[in-house]
């Protein structure tokens, strides 16, 4: 095994040109696991935490670049107002020491659908920048995930930044384990309300091969608030167009049965979360609403 | 690759992949340690450039031109400690202390923020001993300890010996020697439920490069044996080989490969070619009982299997009265299947040993020590020597200090294979299993399946209980008759009933072996019975704790279990009914504790159990003490400290006897060289059986001294008494020391030896009650309320006893609530992680309320009952209890997860949606 540890973007672009197969190794709370385990040896293992540029973040008028290393423990305490979904989502990442090294690149890299990361970039429509000695490309975070811990990086590529819009109204995100604290996720859910566009966005993580959009239930609710012009009046959701939101959102999934948790749960627990995180935002976004009025 | 580590440089090269933990190992830091390779547990924490990171997941390359700082660099240079290392000492807040690094290289990084939110910040630490209430309170200041006082050791909180080892970092596990010419073995495992080998081809592994060995079936001895250890090896069947050639489980050992290092064992392994012949399998234990299922052991009378040919590894049939006329008499009646799961016992330090020789071992001084994580030195030599045929004094089994056990390490199941490595290279050798195969290699608890029917009349007395009961033993049988009989002694033994019976069977199916496990079948038949003591309860109208008061024995009854009266065991001491008086007084209480809430269901629910202070057929400990030359005394006892306590405890016995304080007695232990027999740390026996020895050895020792000083004095014995450094004589005070030097020149020794045998016994008692809310969208349970009654005796220590306590707590709450070792249809095990395998954190566990009874034995030492196992055995229940009192649901298997819960409410319409 060889340990390459590229002091330059460039140079890591070169390395993984030159060794397609060769494991990018960020914060390392998954490749470690994966190598101390035996369950993967790799020839060459890329080492990126040199690169400073990945560690950065830039907060720009509308979007926020940030870089793949940015840690969770940073994103938390740096970001939450500008990204308030994805800092929740941190917030919930394993343990202190994890979110000390673990970031975003990582999640993305791995693809796992039980990454915490997936339903917040999800739901604030964000893109991928990725690069190769080819050149550069930004993918959309609705074409990245294509199939079980698969993305749609070619093997020469590298995960750079991801560009976050700055959130323009509520977002929340929630999980739900069997356990308390340090879970993988049994499922989670992610929203985020778009007033600037009148929108709403989802990400549900751990309830179908790969992290994906609850599409039916985002446009019922757009709709739905459209018609009532809640947008505008700040009305309280009727319990009705909640329940039918919850119940999209369920439907959207399509979990497995595995040892944490059976798919019924799963799907029954993606609508409880689903209720809960519209009402708190919805909440939210009526409150700053109404403190908008008054001031 | 230069790197500092607390502030020494260092110039090494790591391997590329190798983790900074290993690294550091591998340069002397042996406070690093191994607990996961996966970022779960965190005992490997360490500060790069003063960040705590995982060092298993941190690349060692990556440290390059850094500064590491472990446990070991934590205190100042000025030789005091650091604050948090002396705030884990003041309040004792470890056990077996193998977390502690790991915790205080955590909370030294905290700052005021985070140490207000300590459910997160501690959310990458694992400890499975203390319930984490003493952790909390070493992070919080919170003093516990005591001064030692002369003569006034027992029923004080004096700190354990070791803890200043602890906290430093310095205390030496098992695995943390360095031995020269160190080699590594790695198991290759079966990857069938079910097979024969038909041939093994060692060739490509003997060809890699380090590989010294390759040993398989053909190299290890014919003689068969159980890795159970008991006093009585014919408790438990001979079934297993060393290496067999025949498969029973998927993770069986299959060869081992010894090499230079782990990686090259590892590869031998891979390259090692095994010819199956794949034969039928059975994973389900009533299945395993029908005619027709594939036979495991086709074995003769000397494996001493009930009967091999029906896969029923023992059993027992017993009654008491006659339970149909019982259930005739009675106006209610309960009927119902209960589940238990499998659970891992996840102690943080895996099973292992080093072994190695001391001279020639051809030679009659010739020795093989073996440094093993055990809980039984003494039995594990017995079977080495049985096994390979060895004299007791060719070998020498030693426990380090033990990072937790909990009965997985009542075992024999690193050591034999080791050893054989050893014998075969001369030279030394090591295994150390990794987490994986904690969970797929070792023992789990027995699941049982219990169906019971229970019968009372319409004033609240019981008159009929009745059980089925079905133990799958996994492929082998190591515990799972004594598990089973253990099961169906005190559980029914503490209720007044006239008629009792019982039919049970420890049955083999190809899964991993269960063992033995905190409680030891109790937990799981207690589960049942508590259950159906509250529908019973229920159906009469009754409070369940006063249907309880009713039913539970007095102080001056028989216990008869459905097979009998156990002659031995005797209530020495009887606090059941204050247990019951503790529950009672929290359930008056309803506005302590948490506030439910809103719209959760809640509910409160109780348990009790009873457990016999030791095991049944003798446990035997010796011990001495010896006057040393500085007038301090050294003690020597047998049997293992793996964070129970017992050598507080000892120490503190003797000191007391002596007349001195705890600081004056060092103590020797866990070592075949230090006493004639110790049966081992499990049973219960730590305080009663071993505590009983050290009181015999201490007080005899007390008695001599204090003869020879009036011999030597010219005084009456009478005018003669001990104190902390001195024995006082009639108003003069001659100085230990110089009673020493005048015994040496009298060519007399001032030593004195005690023993117990382990009978008679007494028992304990224990009840647990909770209070919790569910959430009828989600299925989730919190506990807002946790009281624990404890009639240990007269408690010895009482800040250790409530850790016991609490840790027991914790520990049945991860098997109730979520701990489950999952096997696939083939058997094989599928959470071989601490990320699929969830222990309680910080954040999972709730503050017990822990009541000790004012009782005093008749049989244990100075009044004394054990307290380790039993707290875990009433807490399934009670809380399943709980959790039917608050959604009306009778939950019957465990654990007791969100999705099952919620389910359940589900079909029963309790099921709320968000």
């Amino acid at each position: 095994m060889d340990f390459l540890r590229p002091a330059s973007w460039e140079e890591a672009l070169a390395a993984k040109a030159e060794h397609p197969t060769a494991v990018p190794i960020a914060g390392g709370t998954d490749v470690m696991v994966e190598i101390n385990f035996d369950h993967r040896r790799p020839d060459v293992l890329l080492d990126l935490n040199r690169i400073g540029e990945l560690h950065d973040w830039e907060v720009g008028e509308d979007t926020v670049r940030l870089g793949a290393s940015v840690s969770y423990t940073r994103i938390i305490e740096n970001l939450r107002s500008v990204l308030p979904g994805l800092a929740t989502a941190s917030h919930t990442v394993a343990s202190p020491q994890i979110r000390n090294r673990g970031g975003v690149g990582g999640n993305l890299g791995c693809a796992s659908p039980a990454g915490d990361a997936h339903p917040a970039l999800l739901a604030s429509g964000c893109e991928v920048e990725v690069a190769s000695v080819r050149g550069t490309r930004m993918i959309p975070i609705d074409e990245f995930y294509v199939g079980v811990k698969r993305n749609a990086l070619a093997p020469d590529e590298l995960i750079r930044a991801i560009h976050l819009p700055r959130a323009d109204g509520p977002q929340q995100f929630s999980k739900v384990g069997t356990r308390n604290a340090m879970v993988i996720a049994v499922c989670a859910f992610g929203i985020a309300l778009h007033p600037s566009t009148r929108t709403v966005r989802t990400g549900i993580g751990s309830a179908a091969p790969t992290p994906i959009r609850a599409k039916a239930a985002e446009e019922f609710l757009a709709a739905a608030l459209e018609e009532g012009g809640f947008w505008d009046n700040g009305k309280i959701i009727p319990p009705a167009v909640a329940r039918q939101f919850a119940e999209l959102v369920s439907g959207a999934a399509n979990p497995i049965d595995d040892v944490r948790g059976s798919a019924s749960y799963r799907r029954h627990a993606l609508g409880v979360m689903a209720r809960r995180t519209l009402g708190w935002t919805w909440d939210e976004y009526r409150g700053n609403e109404r403190s908008a009025r008054c001031a | 690759m230069r790197l500092r580590v607390n502030g020494r440089e260092f110039d090494e090269e790591p391997r590329a992949g190798q983790c900074l933990r290993t690294f550091l190992r591998g340069l002397g830091w042996f406070g690093v340690k191994k607990g996961c390779d996966a970022g779960d547990c965190g005992a490997c924490t360490v500060h790069v450039d003063g960040e705590p990171v995982h060092s298993c997941l941190y690349p060692a390359l990556r440290a390059r031109d850094r500064a590491v700082t472990t446990v070991e660099g934590l205190a100042p240079a000025d030789g005091e400690l650091h604050r948090v290392q002396r705030g884990f000492l003041d309040a004792q807040g470890f056990q077996c202390g193998f977390c502690t690094a790991g915790f205080l290289m955590t909370t030294a990084a905290l700052d005021d923020d985070k140490r207000a939110d300590l459910p997160r910040a501690f959310k990458g630490n694992l400890c499975r001993c203390t319930g984490y209430r003493a952790i909390e309170d070493a992070v919080r200041g919170v003093k516990h300890t005591e001064e030692p006082a002369p003569g006034e050791s027992v029923g004080r909180n004096l700190p354990a010996p070791a803890g200043p080892q602890v906290v430093t970092g310095t205390a030496r596990y098992t695995f943390d020697v360095a031995v020269d010419g160190l080699l590594h073995l790695k198991i290759l495992r079966s990857p069938h439920p079910h097979a024969r080998i038909r041939a093994i081809d060692t060739t490509r592994a003997l060809a890699v490069p380090g590989v010294r060995a390759v040993l398989t079936h053909h190299d290890a001895p014919e003689r068969l044996f159980s890795t159970a250890r008991h006093e009585h090896p014919e408790e438990d069947p001979d079934d297993t080989r060393v290496l067999d050639d025949v498969v029973r489980y998927v993770g069986q050992r299959v060869a081992a490969v010894v090499a230079d290092s782990e990686a090259a064992a590892e590869e031998g392994c891979r390259r090692v070619e095994v010819d199956y012949e794949e034969l039928p399998y059975v994973i389900d234990p009533e299945e395993a009982m029908r005619p027709g299922a594939p036979v495991i052991h086709p074995k003769g009378d000397e494996a001493r299997i009930a009967r091999p040919q029906d896969n029923v590894v023992g059993e027992t049939h017993g009654e008491v009265g006659d339970v149909e006329a019982g259930f005739a008499q009675s106006d209610v009646l309960h009927e119902q299947t209960f589940r238990t799961q499998r659970v891992q016992h996840a102690s943080l330090e895996t099973h292992g040993a080093v072994a190695w020789f001391e001279g020639d071992f051809d030679a009659p001084d010739g020795r093989l020590v073996v440094r093993s994580s055990t809980q039984t030195p003494f039995l594990t030599r017995r079977a080495l020597c049985t096994l390979y045929d060895l004299p007791q004094e060719k070998v020498r089994v030693v426990a380090g200090r033990v990072g937790g056990g909990f009965g997985g390490k009542q075992e024999m199941l690193v050591e034999d294979i080791v050893v054989l490595a050893a014998l075969r290279t001369r030279r030394p050798v090591k295994l150390e299993y990794t987490r994986p195969e904690q969970f797929f290699g070792a023992t789990t608890r027995h699941p049982f399946t219990i169906e019971v029917k229970a019968g009372a009349s319409r004033d609240g007395l019981l008159k009929s209980m009745r059980m089925r009961i079905v133990s799958n033993t996994g492929a082998y049988g190591n515990h799972g008759p004594a598990v089973l009989f253990h099961g169906c002694g005190e559980s029914f033994a503490v209720y007044r009933c006239p008629n009792k019976k019982v039919d049970g069977y420890a049955v083999y199916t190809n899964t991993v072996p269960a063992g033995a496990f905190r409680g030891y079948g109790l937990g799981q038949v207690v589960f049942a019975v508590e259950s159906v003591m509250d529908e019973l309860a229920r159906r009469l109208d009754l409070d369940p704790m006063e249907f309880r008061r009713r039913n539970i024995i007095a102080a001056d009854e028989e216990m008869i279990a459905p097979g009998g009266v156990e002659e031995d065991l005797h209530i020495g001491s009887y606090g059941l009914d204050t247990c019951v008086e503790v529950v009672r007084r929290a359930i008056a209480e309803p506005d302590h504790g948490e506030a439910p809430p809103d719209g959760w269901l809640v509910g409160q629910g109780a348990a009790l159990s009873m457990i016999a202070t030791g095991p049944p057929g003798g446990h035997i400990a010796d011990a001495r003490v010896v006057l040393q030359p500085d007038g301090g005394y050294e003690l020597s006892v047998g049997t293992a400290e793996f964070g129970n306590g017992t050598t507080t405890v000892h120490r503190q016995i003797a000191a007391g006897e002596l007349g001195t304080t705890v600081d004056r007695v060092t103590i020797r232990q866990s070592d075949t060289d230090v006493v004639r027999h110790d049966t081992g740390a499990f049973g219960s026996t730590g305080t009663v059986v071993a505590g009983k020895a050290t009181l015999r050895a201490s007080q005899a020792l007390a008695a001599l001294v204090l003869d020879f000083a009036a011999q030597h004095l010219g005084v009456a014995r009478e005018s003669c008494a001990m104190a902390e450094d001195a024995v006082v004589c009639a108003g003069r005070r001659v100085p230990l020391k110089e009673l020493y030097e005048a015994a040496r020149t009298a060519d007399r020794e001032l030593a004195a030896d005690g023993h117990f045998g382990g009978t008679p016994r007494s028992v304990a008692f224990n009840a647990q009650w909770f209070r919790v809310a569910v959430d009828p969208a989600s299925g989730e349970i919190r506990i807002l309320r946790s009281v624990h009654a404890a009639d240990a005796g007269q408690v010895m220590n009482p800040m250790q006893c409530r850790g016991q306590v609490e840790g027991g707590v914790a520990q049945a709450l991860g098997a109730t609530l979520f701990e489950e070792v999952v096997v696939d249809e083939r058997g094989a095990v599928t959470t071989a992680a601490f990320r699929r395998y969830h222990l309680p954190t910080y954040a999972d566990t709730p503050r017990t309320e822990v009541h000790f009874t004012p009782t005093r034995d008749a049989i244990g030492p100075l009044g004394a009952k054990s307290m380790s196992e039993s707290p875990f055995n009433p807490v399934a229940p009670a809380l399943a209890n709980a959790l039917r009192d608050a959604t009306g649901v009778r939950f019957t298997r465990l654990p007791l997860t969100r999705d099952r819960v919620w389910l359940g409410l589900r079909d029963h319409g309790v099921a709320r949606e968000a």
